[in-house]
């Protein structure tokens, strides 16, 4: 065989098995995760590298009244309990993997520290701590068709977790059911 | 190609026969008119390439929900490794120009089916994604570069690989927020200083190995020496950059790791070329003098660090109590006590604060009060404020000039607040005369260089940056000297800056190319 082709067929291997890898771990946590219903509230973006998305702001987005320590760029882990209304919420956050239960695995983008401090004739008796930290989980975009329309409120996130906390995003749901994208006409000259 | 003026002087010596002159021209123009050709193939082949990437960059962008997501991924899959096959095959099949193309189009099309895996799965949209985004292209198309012997795949590498630096570079530092300022400036410089020099290795070690790669890595080591002496030419980012500092958390984990790998590719490059052969030594050590130069010259801007800031005349309030009464006749101060303040205070004394007729006559300080209309009036002095306020604002960013006026006081800047107009330090403003002079002196070395290895690219990236440079600095002395004459006076010499250059710019060009094809024929 010739030299050349052997290349050709090495470049074609390398292309093939770096597209499927990246698909294949993307696609992981839909094959093998749990999935969870989070609580959002969403703003509209635009992303000029790969078209239009909504920028979702979860509910266990901003967490405050944090005890441990975190600064950012921090891993951190949440876990999450389901509610009556089939939500699941933050129950605990820590630094280390929880052994047991349904938790998220974020990234701490910024740390806000807002204790209050109790004095005394002059002493401290008393310190609440309260952080507030902002994660990122990497499920914060829903990109659709430009143009397209879409609601806004009431919705929640459908996300697929994996045991060791990755998570990705499966749909949106208004009302508790998949949101309907109400698409412009196809044009040709669109 | 066979120069004809050689092949003439060739059957003048008597060196070859008429016959053999004749078959030579006719053999020569024969090659040159298929070079031609080849090369028109190639443009054309590379429109369509990049057409053909535009259209599908625009269709992800548009997000197509008409088709089905796995279809979306075989589309672009299928197109990555069918334009990579096509082209493999075509360049078999003496098509060398389409199947070269084809195999740049398969590189691009890579890029894209990484970007519309990340939209399918909705994946983070953050600088980090980005940078991983492109670090895995950027690997993935060195890989074929090399496997396919594409040097076009190299210079899209090469493409990616400034966007992936930057990126990689700001992410590592944004969980320290974007305070850093002027740092930033400084690190930005030494990004670009390390990829030259991580460049410049790779150039070193190919050429050694006398591989066709040397030329893009060459090209792309001056592309990157010329941005750096480029950002030090301008006045706005010397007292930025003298701002630096190794302490600053500027200097990321992925800093240092980028700069270490850097400087280990080129130590590695530059020992196997000279072990392979010492005419590599006198390369390499002009590139070292280089870098010291740039060394320096970065170096050097911290002799104007803290330098900026703005001189205000001295307000009373804060001063203390000598500060206060010997400053009283020039800044209208006075030491005032109540009950409140039993110590005192340094305030502005103000004919308004008098209420009768006769309190009003009775002051004595330099205010000159008088009682007119039923109220005691101030029988200004503004034209002394605003002698005072001349002449120390006249001593922004002089920081001695400033202190040594006993008026003024020195308010340095925070970062980005610079404000140039007003002029730059004596040391910084000389730094910046030398840092330009030495940029015309680059180029000149560059255009030098490119005539000595035969690169018409690396003459015409040097002659492209000379005219940069001028309009640059043309624009900013537009900036700074405003007015109606210096404007009439800027516009005419711009107008003849432009015809002359016209007229002589691409007559040097041309005689530099025409010198750098005849030596490039030669090298060949």
């Amino acid at each position: 065989m010739k030299k050349q082709n052997i290349a050709l067929i090495v470049v074609i291997c390398l292309v093939s098995v770096v597209i499927l890898s990246f698909i294949l771990y993307n696609h992981w946590p839909f094959i093998v995760g749990k999935k969870i219903v989070l609580a959002t509230n969403s703003v509209d973006s635009f992303d000029p590298f790969r078209g239009q998305y909504m920028a979702i702001n979860y509910e266990i987005s901003i967490i405050s009244g944090v005890k441990e320590k975190f600064s950012k760029g921090d891993s951190v882990f949440v876990s999450l309990k389901k509610d009556e209304q089939g939500i699941w919420r933050k129950e605990n956050v820590s630094k280390s993997k929880p052994d047991k239960g349904d938790f998220i695995k974020g990234k701490i983008i910024d740390v806000y520290e807002n204790n209050m401090i109790v004095y005394k004739k002059g002493k401290i008796i008393d310190v609440y701590e309260n952080n507030i930290i902002v994660v990122e989980y990497g499920i914060e975009q829903f990109f659709f068709e430009r143009n397209a329309n879409l609601p806004t409120t009431n919705i929640t996130a459908e996300v697929a977790i994996t045991n060791s906390g990755r998570a990705r995003l499966i749909q949106l749901l208004h009302n508790g059911k998949p949101v309907k994208i109400e698409y412009e006409k196809f044009d040709i000259k669109s | 190609m066979v120069d004809k003026k050689l092949i003439q002087k060739w059957l003048i010596d008597g060196t070859i026969t008429k016959t053999q002159a004749k078959k030579m021209l006719v053999d020569s123009n024969k090659e040159y008119s298929e070079e031609k050709s080849n090369k028109f193939i190639s443009i054309i082949s590379i429109i369509g390439v990049v057409l053909i990437f535009i259209g599908f960059a625009w269709l992800i962008a548009k997000t197509w929900r008409q088709i089905p997501n796995p279809i979306k991924v075989l589309i672009l899959v299928g197109s990555t490794l069918g334009a990579f096959v096509s082209g493999g095959i075509l360049r078999q099949k003496n098509h060398e120009g389409v199947g070269r193309s084809l195999i740049t189009l398969g590189a691009l099309l890579f890029i894209l089916s990484l970007f519309l895996i990340s939209q399918i799965y909705h994946l983070a949209t953050s600088k980090q994604h980005y940078a991983w985004l492109l670090f895995l292209a950027l690997v993935v198309i060195i890989i074929t570069a090399y496997l396919l012997d594409s040097p076009e795949n190299l210079v899209v590498s090469m493409i990616i690989f400034f966007p992936w630096v930057i990126l990689q570079y700001y992410s590592s530092i944004s969980r320290f927020g974007y305070s850093l300022g002027g740092a930033i400036i400084f690190d930005l410089i030494l990004i670009f200083l390390s990829s030259g020099v991580l460049l410049f290795g790779l150039n070193i070690l190919h050429n050694s190995l006398e591989h066709k790669f040397a030329n893009i890595y060459r090209f792309w080591t001056v592309f990157y020496f010329l941005a750096i002496f480029y950002l030090l030419s301008f006045q706005s980012f010397l007292p930025l950059i003298s701002q630096y500092s190794f302490k600053i958390k500027a200097f990321s984990t992925f800093l240092v790791i980028f700069i270490i790998i850097c400087f280990f590719v080129f130590i590695i490059g530059s020992l196997f070329a000279i072990r392979k052969s010492s005419i590599f030594l006198k390369e390499i050590f002009g590139f070292i003098i280089i870098l010291a130069v740039l060394f320096i010259l970065i170096l050097s801007t911290k002799a104007g660090a803290g330098l900026m800031g703005t001189c205000y005349p001295k307000e009373c309030y804060g001063l203390n109590l000598t500060e206060c009464i010997s400053l009283q006749d020039y800044l209208n101060c006075e030491w005032k006590t109540d009950a409140f303040d039993p110590y005192g205070r340094c305030e502005y004394a103000s004919c308004y604060n008098y209420k009768t007729e006769k309190e009003c006559n009775s002051v004595t300080n330099k205010l000159k009060c008088k009682w007119q209309n039923g109220q005691c009036n101030e029988e200004l002095n503004i034209n002394k404020r605003e002698d005072i306020y001349k002449t120390c604002i006249k001593n922004t960013n002089q920081k001695d000039n400033c202190v040594k006026n006993s008026l003024c006081k020195w308010q340095p800047y925070s970062f980005w607040g610079w404000n140039v107009s007003r002029g730059l330090p004596t040391i910084l403003w000389l730094l910046w005369i030398i840092n330009n002079f030495v940029f015309i002196g680059f180029i000149i070395l560059i255009l030098w260089y490119g005539q000595q290895v035969g690169s018409t690219k690396i003459i015409n990236l040097a002659l492209f940056t000379f005219v940069l440079e001028i309009i640059t600095r043309y624009i900013g002395f537009w900036r700074d000297f405003r007015g109606y004459f210096t404007f009439s006076v800027l516009a005419i010499l711009g107008g003849i800056m432009l015809i002359v250059g016209a007229l002589l710019i691409p007559k040097w060009r041309k005689k530099i190319l025409e010198k750098t094809k005849h030596q490039e024929s030669l090298i060949r």
